[in-house]
């Protein structure tokens, strides 16, 4: 080849002086230090999340317009439990009872998603005939105890509400819902019961240690084994990385 | 309903042919289309019809072309006729089905998230099938949910107007029967009502429904109109397992499906259901898969949370007595070291046995196997002592057969039944059924011998009669319907045939009988016992029933012989599709006897001292058996208890403290036994007062058998695993035999269903009915002559007006005394606490309403409320047997037959006055019973009770 260094001794001694390599491998890093930076810096920075992301679920209550607290929009249909691909949503379902407005109103009255199963495939969203379920932006919910990762329905309700605003506008890109919607198309109307039930007889001593001791009739007795902890532990209120970096640095 | 069913044998007319899809089909004319067409295997959808009831041909969904008619016909109300041609599949009919549900559809809620029906609901069947995805013309119905039943809710949003539950009431169970305006007398508990707008399903007379909640109309609604109040909202069908079963109530053994979820029994559904409405009409007279209340709703004991769920011993410290919850090792440790000690110092025969009738074949029968072979005693007894003991012995020695005679569907082909001493909707339903078929379809004659009026003799058809007889005068009219064959030579000439010697002697015997004196003593006109046994006797198919009323009594066993004889001489034993049966109450009697839980009996109804079945058994068990012609029935069992001949004794799921009155002295007898082992599901009285208890399991716990009074095996299946440590008793009794150095070898049901079969040949095959016919020689040739007379004995005439009598009986919500512990059956009927009295007796005592009855015998008093029973007749009053407040029981002194040991304690004579001044609801005592007691015997205190 022409031009080696071998046949040109003196090109090679300046290249070797002047470190010539080094600053041809330089030439694209420093051409990089003046161009903008792409990396999120994370967790000051974060993403901006798209409407149709599947993050958290969370459920969803009719409210009010002013974003005041209305009813649960849950009707304990199953459905969601049914359509999941992973079986991680648990859902026992209760009459309201007697002495409520409205006496036949299905409800949940336990709702379980175990989110460290979930795929967020968003099949549950899509089955709820209510719109009760919409998954949020949220992402950020990692513990140490995994005993925390099984959202109980307290903890649903909480994600629910926090996050409404993209719970809604996750329906909307799902076309689930119609934006500004406020009530939903799709509620449930549960007829009102007659009378409440009345024996032609009455018991005897209703309160006396001579009767047998009655069990509910419902699967909600204290009887049933309850499969999932009732409360778990507040996972979206932990100390995320940030606070942690926050806190550090007041100390310091 | 005009049309007939196929199966009608009154329908006599030649089969006529017609063409369907081509195919030339013979059928007989005036039969409904529709059965033709399913029964040739094609199913068209059909929502309003079922094969147990008449087509009513609402719902519009069955079309089929028919050649000659311009639109598509309705099939199910669709005569057949001669020439007929139909053609069942075109996209015509579909288009114009497919219009039929959309118009059902669009008066319908789209409810389905929330319906419990949602997965097992026609109506979504149909409108997937038909592909329907749009509606037009939508209107909804604005009703409220009809909630005022206690145990179904009728959502009339969701109606579809199909009359299903209509029907069925109506034709099936026959109950509530009433005239309308127009004088027609009309049954069923349902009708149409147009309320708010719409067309409505209510209870008749738009009351609160309250009838016997036998879930028909429950199983039989398409949509979700109709729910089930207990199992509200709480499942989904496709989350629960369904296991098939038998229900374990009666001796009916009806198959049920248990549907669990999480390990909880959530409900229970019948074979018969809107989802298998294509069974064969005849099949109905086999039964038409229907439950009742008990087996429907009466499964929440099972999930109580008071079931014991470890064993327990008895500790004792400072007088006063403890169960203490041991593991099961310590507690059959301590068992087997006491059973040990007493069987080495005073032998087998000091170690006794009871066992309910409620355990399966399979449990019986390792426990005869644990007492004979393990344990060296005969003394053991089972529940099917209380009364059925008393058909079985008499069968036995009169015809050789130890168990009923007919199956459902002779039942209900049966031309005369005679039922007696039985409220058969009461205890059997089922049976019943059977009965109220034969009645409404088959036309048969039915003679009701109750002194009540009961459901079934209050259904007024012109083949229904009713016997009114006074209170326990069941055995005065057998004597007197046997008189009345003979004395006017209507009996049954072939049957009496071949024995002119026992014709001879009964001809004999009945002549001192006087029917004059019958008549009186049981108020029976002698022109209708005559007409009665001319009935009996003439009809091609004679059916007799009988039970507990009749059964179960001082004298039973003389009362049974007296029945077969009245079978004998009609021809019941004799013609095909007649005989004899005896319905036992609890659901394994059959059982129980079959699998030998009884002294006088080895396993496969042979006798304990037959030598040949001796040595088989001893070598199969590879253990002597205990000497023949010993062993203790159950009342004698107590006796030896009491006197210290029996120092052990084990109980299983028995409860005799609650169950005989206090006269009988069981709780002397339980006390001085040294050691009392109880096996039981709940802590009973008899349980308190065990060393031992161990905790059993319930029939969804279980695998095995049940053998129903006819004899049909009903398979158990395990729903639900054991709860905690409780165990199956057969598992109990082979791990003690175990420990006694007698194995068993049994890994499981399956071992013993084998050893069973291989000892009792050909009992678990279908093909049972070798032995079903009656072998009258042996006896008619032998001991008859002798012992005849002494059974027919005039009545004595009594000047003196007899006291009012007090019956403990069942009635249709409860069963024995474990049903109370479920809340559903106890919401349909609670203890009220009150007396049931006939309106007359009222009456005569000048009761007010505010008054309270005070009821006495010679062992006690007791004061309590009263009810109106318009069924009773005057000097008869009711009370439930099931529950223990107020202890009735105690007031009756049992009477116990002199050669079965059968005890007789559900009636008694009482005396009835007036009390103003309201007292408290307790028991006290008037004077004390003729015993050697000084002290006043104070009645047990009303426990948290089970049987």
């Amino acid at each position: 080849m022409k031009n080696s260094t071998r046949e040109r001794p003196v090109k090679k001694f300046f290249d070797a002086v002047l470190f010539r390599e080094i600053w041809t491998a330089m030439k694209v890093p420093f051409k990089h230090m003046f161009a903008r930076t792409v990396t999120f810096q994370y967790p000051r920075e974060k993403r901006i999340i798209p409407d149709a992301h599947r993050g958290a679920l969370g459920l969803l209550r009719y409210d009010k317009g002013e974003g005041k607290i209305g009813e649960e929009r849950c009707v304990g249909c199953d459905l969601c439990e049914a359509a999941c691909p992973s079986h991680c949503i648990k859902v026992v379902s209760e009459a309201a009872g007697p002495n409520t407005p409205n006496p036949l109103l299905r409800h949940a009255t336990e709702f379980y998603i175990d989110i460290s199963k979930c795929v967020f495939c968003g099949y549950c969203v899509e089955a709820c005939p209510v719109n009760a379920l919409a998954m949020t932006k949220e992402y950020e919910y990692s513990t140490t105890n995994k005993r925390a990762l099984i959202f109980n329905k307290k903890k649903l309700y909480e994600i629910g509400e926090r996050f409404l605003e993209d719970s809604k506008k996750y329906l909307v890109s799902h076309n689930q819902e119609v934006d500004n919607e406020m009530w939903g198309r799709y509620r449930y109307r549960f007829p009102s019961p007659t009378v409440e039930a009345q024996s032609p007889y009455q018991t005897l001593t209703p309160q006396s240690e001579n009767a047998p001791a009655t069990t509910d009739t419902t699967l909600n007795s204290e009887s049933h084994p309850k499969t999932l902890s009732t409360d778990s532990p507040d996972v979206l209120s932990q100390p995320t990385l940030e606070s942690i970096a926050t806190s550090q640095e007041s100390k310091a | 309903m005009a049309i007939k069913p196929v199966t009608n044998p009154e329908l006599d007319v030649e089969p006529v042919e017609l063409i369907i899809d081509g195919e030339t089909v013979h059928a007989k004319p005036g039969i409904s289309l529709y059965d033709v067409i399913s029964k040739r295997g094609k199913k068209i959808a059909a929502m309003c019809y079922h094969y147990t009831f008449d087509p009513f041909g609402s719902c519009g969904v069955c079309l089929v072309t028919v050649e000659g008619k311009k639109a598509p016909v309705r099939s199910c109300t669709a005569k057949v006729q001669a020439g007929m041609v139909v053609t069942t599949e075109t996209p015509d009919l579909f288009e114009a089905r497919k219009k039929a549900v959309s118009k059902h559809l669009s008066t319908h809620p789209l409810d389905c998230p929330v319906c419990d029906a949602d997965g097992r609901c026609e109506l979504q069947d149909m409108a997937f099938r038909h592909e329907i995805t749009n509606l037009i013309d939508v209107k909804r119905k604005v009703i409220p949910e009809d909630t005022r039943g206690l145990a179904l809710d009728f959502n009339m949003e969701r109606c579809i107007v199909c009359g299903e539950c209509i029907n069925i009431c109506e034709d099936v169970q026959m109950i509530n029967p009433l005239k309308n305006e127009k004088g027609k007398f009309k049954t069923g508990a349902l009708q149409f009502l147009k309320k708010d707008g719409a067309q409505q399903v209510v209870a008749k007379g738009d009351i609160p429904l309250y009838c016997e909640f036998c879930g028909d109309c429950l199983a039989v609604c398409p949509v979700g109109a109709i729910t089930n109040k207990f199992a509200k909202y709480v499942y989904k069908p496709w989350q629960l397992k369904t296991t098939t079963t038998t229900c374990a109530y009666c001796a009916d053994g009806c198959e049920i499906f248990l549907d669990t979820k999480d390990e909880k029994i959530v409900r229970i559904r019948s074979a018969l259901s809107w989802k298998n409405k294509w069974g064969d009409r005849e099949t109905t007279a086999q039964g038409h898969g229907g439950i009742c209340a008990r087996g429907r709703f009466g499964f929440h004991y099972v999930d109580h949370t008071s079931r014991l769920k470890q064993p327990l011993v008895r500790r004792s410290s400072q007088g006063t007595h403890t169960h203490v919850p041991t593991p099961w090792i310590d507690a059959i440790d301590e068992t087997i070291e006491k059973l040990q000690a007493i069987k080495s110092k005073h032998g087998g025969q000091a170690i006794a046995g009871l066992i309910t009738s409620h355990c399966t074949n399979e449990d019986l029968y390792v426990f005869q196997r644990l007492m004979r072979g393990a344990l060296g005693t005969n003394n053991i007894d089972s529940s099917a002592r209380y009364g059925y003991m008393n058909f079985v012995r008499a069968m036995r020695d009169a015809t050789g057969l130890s168990h009923s005679m007919n199956s459902f569907e002779e039942i209900t082909k049966a031309k005369a039944i005679l039922l007696i001493g039985s409220n058969i909707t009461e205890t059997h339903p089922i049976t019943g059924l059977r009965i109220k078929e034969a009645i409404r379809v088959y036309k048969s004659n039915v003679i009701i011998a109750n002194p009540r009026t009961t459901p079934l003799a209050k259904l007024e058809f012109d083949n229904v009669h009713h016997l009114q007889l006074r209170p326990e005068t069941e055995r005065w009219l057998v004597i007197g319907l046997v008189k009345a064959l003979i004395e006017h030579d209507i009996f049954d000439k072939t049957a009496t045939d071949g024995y002119p010697k026992a014709l001879e002697a009964i001809k004999a015997a009945l002549e001192k009988i006087d029917l004059e004196a019958i008549a009186v003593k049981t108020n029976i006109a002698v022109d209708t016992i005559v007409d009665t046994a001319t009935i009996l006797a003439q009809s091609p198919r004679t059916v007799i029933l009988c039970a507990e009323d009749i059964s179960m009594r001082a004298g039973g066993y003389t009362n049974m012989l007296n029945l077969i004889d009245l079978a004998w001489l009609t021809g019941a034993l004799r013609k095909p599709g007649s005989g004899i049966n005896c319905l036992p109450e609890e659901a394994n009697e059959q059982g129980a006897i079959d699998m030998g839980v009884a002294p006088e009996l080895l396993p496969g109804q042979v006798s304990f001292s037959d030598a040949e079945a001796r040595t088989r058994f001893a070598t199969a068990w590879k253990s002597e058996l205990p000497p023949a012609n010993a062993g203790a029935h159950l009342m004698d069992i107590f006796d030896q208890c009491r006197t210290g001949q029996i120092k052990a004794l084990y109980i299983v799921g028995e409860n005799p403290l609650a169950t005989l009155p206090s006269s009988s002295k069981v709780r002397e007898a339980l006390e001085n036994v040294e050691f009392l082992i109880c096996q039981e599901l709940f802590m009973t009285e008899t349980a308190e007062l065990a060393h031992v208890v161990f905790p059993a399991c319930s029939y969804a716990e279980k695998v095995g058998s049940m053998t129903n009074f006819w004899g049909r095996i009903g398979p158990l299946d395990e729903a639900l695993q054991p709860k905690e440590d409780s165990r199956p008793d057969w598992e109990i009794f082979a791990v003690i035999a175990h420990s006694l150095g007698h194995p068993m070898g049994y890994e499981g049901p399956q071992d013993i269903l084998h050893d069973i079969g291989s000892l009792i040949p050909g009992y678990f095959s279908k093909e049972r009915k070798e032995k079903t016919t009656p072998s009258l020689l042996p006896y008619l040739q032998n001991e008859y002559t002798s012992t005849v007379s002494a059974r027919y004995q005039n009545p004595q005439k009594s000047l003196a007006k007899t006291s009012p009598i007090l019956m403990l009986g069942q009635i249709i919500y409860h069963s024995g005394k474990i049903s109370p512990r479920s809340s559903a059956l106890l919401t349909m009927y609670p203890n009220h606490g009150s007396l049931y009295l006939s309106q007359d007796d009222i009456t005569s005592l000048g009761l007010s309403e505010t008054d309270r009855v005070k009821i006495s015998s010679d062992t006690g008093c007791i004061e309590m409320p009263f009810r109106v029973d318009d069924s009773l007749p005057s000097g008869l009053t009711f009370f439930p047997e099931h529950f223990s407040d107020p202890l009735l029981k105690d007031l009756i002194v049992c009477a116990t037959d002199t050669i079965t040991g059968v005890p007789s304690f559900k009636t008694g004579h009482v005396m009835l006055e007036k009390q103003s001044e309201p007292q408290q609801a307790t028991i006290h005592e008037m004077h004390a019973p003729k015993s050697d007691s000084p002290t006043p015997e104070i009645p047990e205190a009303p426990h948290k009770d089970a049987r």
